[in-house]
């Protein structure tokens, strides 16, 4: 085993409170030394790690530390460049998922894999129809559709039918036939001890279906082990026996249960403790009376949002936070036009009301910027040049006389101005953006607004992926941007950045704002103010 | 919880709706209006004529539906009909009524051909098919030297023209057996469930493990094979092979594919609406002819009916394609 | 001076390969050719090679734009038909003359907005849409044609295609790298231009980032029927006569142009301009069967075979990760 701290981070005793015997039995799975990079970038580092027999194991970082990509290594989707994995004492080298759910691990997807216009006991068991094979080859659907219905009973889906269609149900039933589904794979192939890897499992589930979750985890305690990852730290404290910290690709610390808690594993995950320096809270200023409304959002209703009404003014920064699916995503886009909605309410921009066609264009004409959360498939083209690029928004303004014609000295002075002042790092502005780091590519998309000279600019996870340097540059350029009086409303999973660079926080659940919070820089709420709001 | 997906919900569950009865309904109204317009259509003889122009057409249609739910296309199919229709026709005459055994042989050839160069070389498989179109044209071209071959077999002729089942052109028989055949491949067959996983999430269906390229290919496979078929069967019954046999009947499958519901970009249909598909193509044009509207123009409309089709049973929510 | 095209920037070794791939092929070609048959390399087959290529080169040019989005066109060939059957019709039945040419651009343009229209109104995916208006539009030939060529006798009409203004060069050959000349400067010089790029490689961003996508689609679907429109001019003009399937060939040959010049075809990478060295690949192959002999059945085994290796090798790094 090899951590790369000293041992007083590991808590003996909270390893043997799990289990009976007194002998400590070996590990169930051993992963040494695992690398994996993506086009030259490397995601994990030599990592390593073990997994235990009847134990919930945690696996925290921020985003982009490689916690999912470990998953994904682990079971069986993506191959290791380098190290090896053992379980049960034998090599372990799964060519796809499959192969690794018949040697005993499944996964709950992030993603949720399943697909829509097939029956829910077809997808819980697509790709292991061989399973119930009869003795002349045929499948038995009477079978499979019992051991459907089995495995949904027991996470409390009794009132899930197996044989409809899974685009029947709605979000929330599809991530626990999702989560089902890991299950049911272990009982399928009669795996006595399984091992059942949750990716971020209640990113989009609340209440009661959360404590049936962990309900199930707990009860399957002594019978198989489970990896955990999420962004709720607080889950961490609940269910796991230990916790490993990942950043930058690395596996940096395991932490036990008794030396548990949030300060701790934010600290470790960022590498600094939450400290007014990191988000530059030195640099909040309170907003100026009387505040001068920006943005106005008024019963703003439609695909995931209730109406919603708030406004955001001048030199403000508000944060928007909330489960995934509880509509803060979604307000993000109507506001900036980028789905055709909504059904009902406006918004105004400086006191006029955007229009409901070409909704965008209105919005941008009138001083708005959106920095989508996908950064490669809605903020920059990838085999685009940088300076293309960067001066997409731009274009009607770079015209020669009028004509539709580019003037390409204007637009190269731009651009390098841009490069410049957002320190963009890059050798040449032709150079293709796919080749660049996460965080050069977000400058390059906050680029693309910032030339415009926004009023208002919509950040959706802007730091996500992102390595700890340019994060800090783009705190720094929000606290400059605010203080130029450009009103920003920061939407983001990351609770302690929301409330570290929000001045105010508002907290949305099923579609509607739930709570407001004041997030002045003396008084910030903390993480557990905000999450029982949130759920 | 709200009702916002990660997962656009594209498909509606929707058993019995206006979607599904549409082209029941439009074969119905366009059959009584042909039957009102014109007196000649609602004969035996007429009904005759429709069967046997079915049977072709429901045969490739049949085969190629799986291709169409697996989110690809097959542009080869008319090129295979006439390259194995010329194939039967120089074979007959030394190898008799099995000539229709090897013609289903080198259609299945070329689809996996298809498939493989699909999946292998990452082509869309548009144009793969339209590359191994013109191919095999060039092909047929040289196996006939541009001139229709003309064959006289009566052991071959009986098993298209003949009736074992009196009223019934044996070649309806062909075309109800390979139907009913791929039916079942399709609602029963573990190839038909995971086509339709593979349609509907091709992502998903590679992640979750189960085998993407191997079952492209064999849905090109037996595309190629049904268009091999059908090339064998026609050239039985016109007593003769040209070059142009084949001409037409890729936009025909897969207008008829469609037609009868089956979503094109994939995932959503089956084998048992492209009977209705082909009933209506086939009932306009046997009423168009009979109303003596021009060759010429029956191209137009066919054109356009591929499209109105597409367009009225497209799923909205998709969104634009490419 | 930068050029317009993105690629030549900082690229691994393996792109920059596949970038001067096509002038591989070219110089490979010209070479081997040369040396079975050195008619190859004789003045007149210059002159064919150019006359041969001219028709392609609009054709192609117009294809360009549509490819760059991120669609198809499948009906160029059949426009091209269409629009050289209205061109001799008018010709012949009603005197037209040169007033024939502002004809062929509008039908190529009428046909460009068909297209338009059932892709981005209609929601049909752009090959199916296209694979039907082919259908249509070679329909309305024969009806328009009555299935019979047509022949016309046109002094003008003669001078455009076979006159030579400058030197030795035949006019067609100079009007089509006239028009090539002026959409490549649109491809590259112009907003719209730019935005084709933006929309193929990235439509989601580009409508974020406030471009009109259905705008710039619907602008390249009606480049396209505009170069096969005038295409069509001067392919009845070198003929004169219309024949029905006078276009058929242009539709594999302008795509495989297309993509041996570097646009790939998922869209957003490769230039207008290139199409330049597709078009002399294709026509240069083609000249060159024929000067050592090869059957026309052949070369069409052969050029369905080319467009698949082209493709292959030119493995777009756009890589849409599911290729339908």
């Amino acid at each position: 085993m090899s951590s790369t701290l000293p041992s007083a981070e590991l808590d003996v005793a909270g390893q043997s409170r799990a289990l009976a015997p007194a002998t400590v039995r070996a590990p169930r799975l051993v992963v040494d030394g695992v690398g994996k990079a993506y086009g030259g970038v490397p995601v994990l580092k030599s990592v390593s790690l073990e997994i235990r027999p009847s134990e919930i194991l945690g696996i925290a970082g921020e985003n982009g530390a490689g916690k999912s990509t470990m998953l994904r290594i682990v079971s069986g989707i993506v191959r290791p460049d380098t190290g090896t994995l053992r379980l049960d004492g034998k090599p372990f080298a799964p060519v796809g998922y499959a192969a690794a759910v018949r040697s005993g691990i499944s996964m709950v997807f992030q993603e949720q894999a399943l697909v829509p216009n097939i029956a829910v006991y077809e997808n819980l068991f697509l790709a292991h129809e061989k399973a119930f094979r009869t003795r002349f080859g045929i499948v038995d659907r009477n079978a499979a559709i019992a051991a459907a219905a089995v495995a949904l009973d027991d996470l409390g889906l009794g009132h899930i039918n197996p044989r409809r269609q899974l685009r029947d149900f709605g979000f929330e039933d599809r991530q626990m036939i999702e989560i089902a589904r890991a299950f049911a794979l272990a009982s399928l192939h009669r795996i006595a001890e399984p091992i059942i890897l949750l990716d971020e499992p209640t990113a989009a589930i609340s209440g009661k279906e959360v404590e049936a979750l962990f309900n199930r985890v707990e009860a399957f305690r002594g019978r198989g082990s489970f990896v955990l990852v999420t962004h709720r730290l607080s889950e961490y404290l609940r269910l796991c026996d230990r916790v490993y910290v990942f950043k930058d690709g690395e596996n940096i610390a395991e932490v036990g249960r008794d030396r548990m808690n949030e300060a701790r594993l934010h600290e470790l995950m960022v590498g600094r403790v939450r400290s007014t320096h990191y988000y530059k809270e030195d640099r909040q200023r309170p907003l100026p009376e009387p505040a001068t409304p920006v943005v106005e959002v008024r019963n703003v209703s439609g695909r995931g949002v209730n109406e919603v009404s708030f406004v955001l003014n001048r030199g403000e920064v508000l944060g928007i936070g909330g489960l995934l699916g509880c509509g803060k995503e979604e307000i993000g886009q109507a506001i900036a036009g980028a789905v055709p909605f909504p059904q009902a309410g406006e918004v105004l921009i400086n006191g006029s009301p955007l229009p409901v066609k070409r909704r965008i264009e209105a919005a941008i004409a009138a001083g708005l910027g959106y920095v989508p959360r996908e950064r490669k498939a809605e903020g920059l083209v990838p085999y685009l040049p940088l300076r293309w690029n960067a001066s997409l928004a731009m274009l009607t303004r770079l015209r020669r006389l009028g004509l539709p014609w580019i003037d390409r000295g204007r637009e190269n002075e731009h651009v390098r101005r841009e490069m410049t002042r957002l320190r963009i790092k890059a050798a040449d502005p032709m150079q293709l953006c796919a080749y660049m780091s996460g965080g050069n590519q977000q400058k390059v998309v906050l680029a693309k607004w910032l030339m415009r000279s926004p009023t208002v600019l919509i950040l959706q996870n802007p730091t996500r992926g992102i390595d700890v340097g340019t994060k800090e540059e783009i705190y720094g350029l929000i606290r400059d941007l605010s203080e130029a009086g450009v009103a920003i409303l920061l939407i983001s999973d990351d609770l302690p950045e929301l409330i570290g660079v929000s001045g105010r926080i508002l907290l949305m659940r099923e579609g509607q704002v739930a709570h407001e919070y004041a997030s002045p820089a003396d008084r910030k709420p903390s993480e557990d103010e905000l999450i029982r709001h949130m759920v | 919880m709200t009702q916002s997906d990660t997962i656009p919900s594209a498909f509606a569950s929707t058993p019995w709706t206006a979607q599904r009865l549409a082209p029941v309904l439009f074969l119905l109204v366009l059959s009584l209006a042909f039957a009102l317009a014109n007196s000649n259509f609602a004969t035996f003889a007429n009904l005759q004529n429709i069967v046997l122009a079915s049977s072709i057409l429901l045969i490739i249609a049949s085969g190629s539906t799986f291709v169409i739910l697996l989110g690809c296309i097959d542009l080869s199919v008319g090129a295979i009909v006439s390259l194995t229709g010329i194939a039967t026709a120089l074979l007959v005459p030394s190898l008799g009524a099995w000539a229709l055994v090897v013609s289903v042989a080198v259609g299945l050839a070329v689809g996996i051909v298809n498939g493989a160069l699909h999946v292998g070389l990452r082509i869309p498989s548009f144009l793969v098919t339209l590359g191994t179109m013109t191919a095999i044209g060039g092909v047929s071209l040289l196996l006939n030297d541009g001139r229709p071959i003309p064959i006289v077999h009566p052991t071959f002729k009986f098993l298209v023209s003949g009736t074992l089942v009196p009223g019934v052109p044996n070649i309806g028989l062909w075309a109800a057996a390979v139907y009913l055949v791929l039916i079942l491949v399709d609602q029963r067959a573990l190839f038909g469930r995971h086509t339709k996983a593979i349609g509907g999430s091709e992502r998903t269906a590679g992640l979750i493990g189960l085998p993407v390229g191997l079952r492209k290919i064999e849905a090109f496979a037996i595309s190629g094979a049904a268009a091999g078929l059908a090339g064998a069967l026609l050239t039985a019954r016109l007593q003769t092979a040209a070059i142009a046999m084949g001409e037409g009947l890729n936009l025909q499958a897969v207008a008829t594919i469609v037609i009868g519901g089956t979503f094109i970009t994939g995932g959503v249909g089956g084998v048992a609406r492209t009977l209705i598909g082909v009933l209506v193509v086939v009932v306009l044009s046997n009423g168009l002819d009979l109303l003596a509207v021009h060759p010429y123009v029956q191209t137009v409309i066919k054109g356009a009916m591929v499209l109105a089709a597409v367009m009225a049973m497209n799923d909205r929510r998709l969104g634009i394609p490419k | 001076m930068t050029t317009a095209s993105p690629e030549a920037r900082t690229l691994p070794r393996s792109d920059l390969l596949m970038l001067f791939l096509p002038l591989i092929l070219l110089a490979a070609q010209v070479v081997v050719f040369g040396l079975i048959n050195d008619r190859f390399f004789s003045f007149p087959n210059a002159l064919n090679l150019m006359r041969q290529s001219a028709v392609l080169l609009l054709v192609a040019s117009g294809l360009n734009f549509v490819i760059l989005v991120g669609s198809i066109d499948l009906s160029i060939g059949a426009i091209v038909t269409l629009s050289a059957v209205v061109v001799a019709i008018l010709v012949r039945d009603l005197g037209f003359g040169l007033w024939s040419l502002p004809a062929a651009v509008l039908v190529g343009l009428a046909a460009g907005a068909v297209n338009a229209l059932f892709n981005l109104v209609g929601r049909v995916p752009s090959f199916l849409a296209t694979l039907g208006t082919m259908g249509i539009f070679t329909g309305i030939s024969n009806v328009i044609g009555g299935g019979f060529n047509i022949h016309f006798e046109d002094p003008v009409l003669a001078w455009i295609a076979a006159g030579r203004l400058i030197g030795p060069i035949p006019n067609v050959a100079l009007w089509s790298l006239i028009l090539f000349g002026v959409v490549s400067v649109i491809g590259a010089r112009t907003l719209f231009g730019r935005y084709l790029y933006a929309v193929g490689g990235g439509e989601t961003v580009a409508t974020l980032s406030g471009i009109r996508v259905q705008s710039v689609k619907a602008g390249a679907f009606l480049m396209s029927g505009l170069m096969s429109g005038v295409a069509g001019f001067l392919l009845v003009a070198r003929a004169g006569t219309a024949t029905q399937r006078m276009g058929d060939s242009l539709m594999l040959d302008a795509i495989a142009a297309v993509i041996i010049g570097g646009t790939a075809l998922s869209g957003g990478v490769g230039g207008i301009h290139r199409s330049i060295i597709g078009v002399l690949v294709i026509a240069v192959m083609s000249n060159g069967l024929n000067v050592i002999g090869v059957d026309f059945f052949l070369q069409t085994i052969i050029k369905g075979a080319i467009v698949i290796v082209a493709v292959a090798l030119t493995l777009d790094r756009s890589k849409t990760e599911f290729v339908k």
